[in-house]
C-alpha cells in the first residue's frame, strides 16, 4: 500500500477517529487505527467495540492496501511533521510502515489489518435528518442528566424517541429529567432507543454550532449510525426499558417565576461554594418581587442572596440539590428562564424563555429538609 | 453418708482448685512471690506447657531456714498481719494460700537461701505431704520447682487445653508481668527455647521494645489521664499496630497486673472504628489509685479487681486513650518498603492463644506499620498540598515533612461515614432527595430478611423504603449524600458480612448502625480507578482532614501514608 496526502488532511482525519480509541484495552489491536485505501480516498477507522468512528479523506493512492498503526504514535508523529505532503508506504513483508515528509523519515511497526474488527453492517431501516446545530444543542441540553451508576445501564444513556413529527432526546437519573424536542416535517417513523452518552458526547464535538448540513441518523438492528459527509459514527444501543417519563412532567403549577438565567446561575454557584461537607443544597424562598436563595449548610453557615424575578401565583419555599440547578443553567443559552413549582414536595420545572427554537423541559425533584 | 470433717489433704485439694486452675496460675503465684521477695531477676522455665515442669528462680531475699516449712502451711504468710492491712496491701500476695495450694496438686521442691545465711534449705512436698527437709547449698534467693501438675487430680488435668495453648497462656502472662515490672529482668524458657527476655533496666519503652519488637515501639503513644481518684499512664498503640487477640491489652492497678472487663471495654471504645475487623489494640495502661478505691480481694486467683466509681473511671480511661490516639500522625509512616521488624519470639509463642481464646483469625502481631527511622514526633496534622493523582486511585500530596499518599476511596468513606454518623447521633435528619419514580428493588430471601433489621435505621437516615409485595421494595427517597447508591448491593454486602461474622456481636443496635454506615459509606464513596479533578481532590482532602478520626477508613484500614524527606533522601543514597 502506498499513498500521498497533505499533512493537514491526514491529521484531521486521525483526530476525528482517534476519539473511539479506548484509553485502556486488553485487545492490543484496538489501540490502533485502520488505514485502508478506497479508490481515491483513504478510510480511517477506530473502535472500542461499542463505538466505531469511520472517516474518509482524499489521498493520491499509489498502491491499494490496508494497515493498522498504533493510534498515539501515529498522531504524535503526524502532528510534528512539517506542513508538506506525506508519503506513506507499507512494507507488508517486514510488517513495517514508512512515513516520509520532506527530509524526515519514520518507520513504524504495523499490526495486521485482518485482526481489526469490522464495523457492523448497517442497512438503514429507519432514517432521520437533523441539522447539526439542533442536534448539538439537544445533546448538550440533555446528556448531562444521565445516571452515573452502572447498576441501571438504561439510565446511563440518552433516549432517542420519535413520535409523529417530534424528535426527542430524554435523559434522567431518577432525581431529575431533561427533555429536548424538535418538530420537523417528514419524520414519520416511530422509534424509541437508548444511545450511549459517550457516542453523543464525541459526536457533538464534531458538530458545528452554526452547521446547517444535516446529520443523518439511521437505526439498524441494535446499532445507531450518525452520518456526516465523509464521517460515520456507529454505536451499539443500550438495551432496557426507559422509564415512561411523560407521567412525571407536571401538567400544571401553582407558582411561576421568571428570572435572569446568568444571575440565577451565579447565585447557585456561590451557594455551592459554601458546601464543604458533601453535596450542597440550596433553599429558595419565593415571594413578592424576588427569589431568596440560601445555602443550607449545617455547621458551616448560611449564604443568602436575593434575585429579582417576576412571580405569579402562590408564595413558595423549596430546596434543591444545588448541582441539579447549576447543571441545567449552564447548558441553556437563553437569557431568561422560568421555574414552575407546585409546593415544596412536588417536582419543579425549568424552561428556557426565548430559547433558539424547539421545546425544552427540565424536571427536578426537591430535597426534603426535615 | 454420715457427716465427717474433711481431712486436711482433701481440704487443700479443694482450696487449690480455686487458686490453681492451670499451669499459668502456678507461674503467676510463683513469680508474684519472687516479686514480693524483692527479686531483680526472675527466670522461668517450663516444660510441656507447664504441665511437666514449672521452675521459677529468683534472686530475692529468700526464706529463713526455720520458716521454710511454714511457707507450705495454709494461711501462713509474712505479708499480712491484721485485717486493716487488707485495705493497704502493697504486696502481691497476702493470703498465704499459694504454696500450699500448689503443693497439694503437684510435686514441689523449694530451695532457698537468705543472702546473710551460710547455708540454704531444701523442702520437698508431694501432693501436700512433706517428704523431706534438708540443708542445701544454693545461690542466694529462691527456686521453686513444680512437677507433674494435677498428678493426683486427673479430673482437673482433663480441663487443660493443649500443651501449646497452655504455654501460650504462660507467655502472655509473663509478657504482662514483665511490662508491669520493667525494673525486673525476666526470662521465659519453654521446652528449652527462650521465649522472652527483658533487661530489667527499668525503662518501660525499652521493655515494650524487647517484647513487641523495636519497630512496634515507634507506634506507641504515651497515655496521660486523671480523674475519679485515679491517674492513668502507659502507652496506646497507634491504629496501625494491632493484634489478633486481646493478649496485648494489658492493665496494671497499683503495680498489680489485673484483668478488668471495664478497662478493656473503655480502651476498646476509644479505638472504635479505627481497627480492622477482629483485630485488637496494643495498649498498656497503668492505673494508680488510692488503695481504698480498688478491691483486689474479689477473685481467688486475684486476677480481677473491683473499682468504686466505675462509670467515672470508664470515662477517664476512654478519654485518656482517645487523647493519646489524637496524637497519632495523620499520615501514617510508610517507611522503606524493604524490611519490617522481625516478629519477636514472644509473638510466635502467643500464637496458640488465638485458637484457645478466640477460636478464629490468625494470631501474631499485625504491624501494618513499618518503623520510621526516627521517632514520629512530627506534627500530626500538617497541611497537605495536592500534587496529583496516582493510578486514578491515590491522591499524592506534600507536607513540610515529605510525601503523602492518600487512598481516595478510604478518605471519602471516612468523610461520608462521619457525616452519616453525626446525623444519626445528633438526630438531625439528613437532607433527602426525593425521586421522580420510586425505584423498585428486588431482594434475595436473605437480603429481604436482613432488611427488617435495618429498616428503622434506614428510615432515620432518610431512606423512604416501602414493601412492594413479595421480596420487592420501593425506594421513594434517598439521603442527598447517597443519591445514586445501589441499596440492594449494600444489603448484599451486609448479608455476606453476616455470613462470616459471629451472630452474637451482630445484633447489638450500635453494631447494626456501625455496620450499615460502613457499607453505605463504602458504596457511596469514590472508587479506585476513578479520576478526580484537582478541585474534587482538593475538596475531598479538605473534608477528610477535618474528620475526628481521619487515620483509618471505617473498616480500620489506613487512609494516608507518608515518606519523610529524610527517608526519601536515604533511599536515593544521598546520605
Ligand atoms: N520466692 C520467695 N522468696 C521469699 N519468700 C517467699 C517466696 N515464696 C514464698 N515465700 C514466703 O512464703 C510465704 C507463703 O507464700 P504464699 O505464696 O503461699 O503466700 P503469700 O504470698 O503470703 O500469699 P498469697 O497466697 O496471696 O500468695 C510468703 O508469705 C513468703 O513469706
Ligand atoms: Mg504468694
Amino acid at each position: 500500500m502506498k499513498f500521498t496526502c497533505p499533512r493537514e488532511t491526514f491529521l484531521q482525519g486521525l483526530q476525528i477517529v482517534q476519539r473511539a480509541v479506548p484509553g485502556k484495552t486488553t485487545l492490543p489491536i484496538l489501540s490502533g487505527i485502520l488505514l485502508e485505501t478506497a479508490q481515491d480516498r483513504l478510510r480511517l477507522v477506530a473502535t472500542d467495540l461499542e463505538l466505531g468512528i469511520e472517516c474518509f479523506i482524499p489521498v493520491q493512492v499509489g498502491e491499494a492496501g490496508s494497515t493498522v498503526l498504533e493510534a498515539r504514535f501515529l498522531t504524535d508523529i503526524v502532528r510534528k511533521l512539517p506542513e508538506l505532503a506525506i508519503d506513506f508506504r507499507v512494507d507488508a513483508a517486514r510488517g513495517q510502515v514508512e512515513i516520509r515528509s520532506g527530509t524526515a523519515r519514520y518507520t513504524l511497526h504495523a499490526m495486521a489489518p485482518a485482526d481489526f474488527p469490522t464495523l457492523p453492517e448497517t442497512d438503514g431501516e429507519k432514517m432521520w435528518d437533523v441539522d447539526q446545530r439542533t442536534l448539538r444543542r439537544m445533546i448538550r441540553e440533555t446528556s448531562f442528566a444521565v445516571a452515573a451508576d452502572e447498576t441501571r445501564p438504561f439510565l446511563t444513556g440518552v433516549l432517542w424517541e420519535v413520535t409523529g413529527e417530534q424528535v426527542r432526546l430524554v435523559a434522567t437519573d431518577t432525581s431529575r429529567l431533561a427533555l429536548a424536542e424538535v418538530t420537523s416535517a417528514n419524520q414519520v417513523q416511530q422509534a424509541q432507543v437508548i444511545i450511549p452518552t459517550k457516542c453523543l458526547a464525541e459526536l457533538s464535538r464534531l458538530l458545528e454550532p452554526g452547521g446547517e448540513t444535516p446529520v443523518r441518523v439511521t437505526l439498524s438492528g441494535n446499532h445507531v449510525v450518525f452520518s456526516l459527509p465523509e464521517i460515520r459514527f456507529i454505536s451499539r444501543l443500550i438495551e432496557g426499558q426507559f422509564p415512561s417519563y411523560q407521567q412525571v412532567i407536571p401538567r400544571s403549577f401553582k407558582t411561576k417565576v421568571e428570572l435572569d438565567r446568568e444571575a440565577f446561575l451565579g447565585a447557585a454557584e456561590r451557594a455551592a461554594l459554601l458546601a464543604r461537607d458533601g453535596p450542597s443544597i440550596v433553599k429558595a424562598n419565593i415571594g413578592g418581587e424576588s427569589v431568596g436563595l440560601s445555602a443550607y449548610v449545617p455547621e458551616v453557615g448560611q449564604s443568602e442572596e436575593r434575585l429579582s424575578a417576576t412571580i405569579t401565583g402562590d408564595d413558595c419555599e423549596i430546596a434543591f440539590n444545588t448541582r441539579f440547578l447549576i447543571d441545567v443553567l449552564r447548558v441553556l443559552d437563553s437569557e431568561r428562564v422560568t421555574v414552575e413549582l407546585t409546593g415544596r414536595h412536588s417536582p419543579g420545572v425549568i424552561r428556557p424563555l426565548d430559547g433558539d427554537g424547539g421545546q425544552y423541559v427540565y424536571v427536578v425533584m426537591p430535597v426534603m429538609l426535615r | 453418708m454420715s457427716i465427717a470433717v474433711l481431712s486436711e489433704s482433701v481440704i487443700n485439694q479443694i482450696a487449690a482448685g480455686e487458686v490453681i486452675e492451670r499451669p499459668a496460675s502456678v507461674v503467676k503465684e510463683l513469680v508474684e512471690n519472687a516479686l514480693d521477695a524483692g527479686a531483680h531477676r526472675i527466670q522461668v522455665a517450663v516444660e510441656r506447657g507447664g504441665i511437666g515442669l514449672v521452675r521459677v528462680t529468683d534472686d530475692g531475699e529468700g526464706i529463713a531456714p526455720g520458716e521454710v516449712e511454714l511457707a507450705f502451711a495454709r494461711h501462713a504468710t509474712s505479708k499480712l498481719r491484721r485485717v486493716e492491712d487488707l485495705w493497704a496491701i502493697r504486696t502481691l500476695g497476702f493470703r498465704g494460700e499459694a504454696l500450699p495450694s500448689i503443693a497439694a496438686v503437684a510435686r514441689v521442691t523449694l530451695t532457698t537461701r537468705q543472702p546473710g545465711e551460710p547455708l540454704g534449705r531444701r523442702v520437698e512436698v508431694t501432693g501436700g505431704t512433706l517428704e523431706r527437709v534438708q540443708d542445701w547449698g544454693a545461690p542466694a534467693g529462691t527456686t521453686v520447682e513444680v512437677r507433674d501438675l494435677f498428678f493426683n487430680t486427673p479430673a482437673r488435668r482433663k480441663f487443660l487445653k493443649s500443651e501449646s495453648a497452655e504455654a501460650a497462656r504462660i507467655a502472655a502472662l509473663l509478657t504482662g508481668l514483665a511490662v508491669v515490672h520493667p525494673g525486673v529482668a525476666f526470662s521465659l524458657v519453654s521446652d528449652g527455647r527462650t521465649v522472652l527476655t527483658t533487661t530489667g533496666a527499668g525503662d518501660l519503652r525499652e521493655t515494650l521494645a524487647a517484647l513487641l519488637g523495636p519497630g512496634a515501639v515507634e507506634n506507641l503513644l504515651p497515655i496521660a489521664g486523671e480523674g475519679a481518684g485515679i491517674t492513668v499512664s502507659g502507652y496506646a498503640g497507634s491504629a496501625g499496630l494491632t493484634w489478633a487477640n486481646r493478649s496485648w491489652e494489658l492493665f496494671s492497678v497499683n503495680g498489680r497486673l489485673v484483668e478488668a472487663r471495664l478497662l478493656q471495654a473503655a480502651t476498646e471504645k476509644a479505638y472504635a472504628g479505627l481497627l480492622p475487623l477482629r483485630r485488637f489494640p496494643v495498649a498498656f495502661l497503668q492505673l494508680t489509685a488510692d488503695p481504698g478505691l480498688v478491691d483486689v480481694n474479689v477473685h481467688p486467683a486475684k486476677r480481677e479487681v473491683r473499682f468504686r466509681r466505675e462509670g467515672e473511671l470508664f470515662q477517664v480511661v476512654q478519654r485518656a486513650v482517645a487523647a493519646a490516639l489524637e496524637r497519632q500522625p495523620l499520615y501514617r509512616p510508610a517507611g522503606p518498603a524493604v524490611s519490617g521488624p522481625p516478629a519477636p519470639r514472644v509473638a510466635e509463642a502467643l500464637l496458640p492463644l488465638a485458637e484457645a481464646r478466640d477460636g478464629e483469625g490468625p494470631a501474631g502481631p499485625g504491624t501494618t506499620d513499618r518503623p520510621a527511622p526516627e521517632s514520629p514526633a512530627a506534627p500530626s496534622r500538617q497541611p497537605l498540598r495536592f500534587l496529583g493523582q496516582l493510578a486514578a486511585s491515590y491522591l499524592v500530596g506534600e507536607t513540610a515533612e515529605g510525601l503523602v499518599l492518600v487512598d481516595q476511596h478510604a478518605a471519602h468513606e471516612r468523610v461520608i461515614f462521619d457525616t452519616l454518623r453525626a446525623g444519626l447521633l445528633a438526630g438531625t435528619p439528613l437532607p433527602v432527595q426525593t425521586l421522580l419514580w420510586p425505584t423498585q428493588v428486588e431482594l434475595s430471601p436473605a437480603e429481604a430478611e436482613l432488611l427488617t433489621d435495618f429498616l428503622p435505621l434506614l428510615a432515620s437516615l432518610g431512606f423512604a423504603v416501602e414493601p412492594f409485595g413479595g421480596r420487592s421494595i420501593l425506594l421513594r427517597a434517598v439521603p442527598v449524600l447517597l443519591t445514586g447508591i445501589d441499596l440492594r448491593q449494600v444489603l448484599a454486602d451486609l448479608v455476606e458480612e453476616a455470613e462470616t461474622s459471629p451472630s452474637s456481636a451482630r445484633r447489638a443496635p450500635t453494631a447494626l448502625a456501625e455496620r450499615l454506615l460502613q457499607r453505605l459509606a463504602c458504596r457511596a464513596a469514590v472508587k479506585a480507578n476513578q479520576s478526580l479533578s484537582p478541585e474534587e481532590a482538593g475538596a475531598l482532602l479538605e473534608q477528610w482532614q477535618t474528620s475526628a478520626q481521619p487515620w483509618t477508613c471505617p473498616h480500620g484500614r489506613p487512609v494516608a501514608l507518608r515518606w519523610t524527606l529524610a527517608e526519601i533522601a536515604a533511599s536515593f543514597l544521598r546520605r
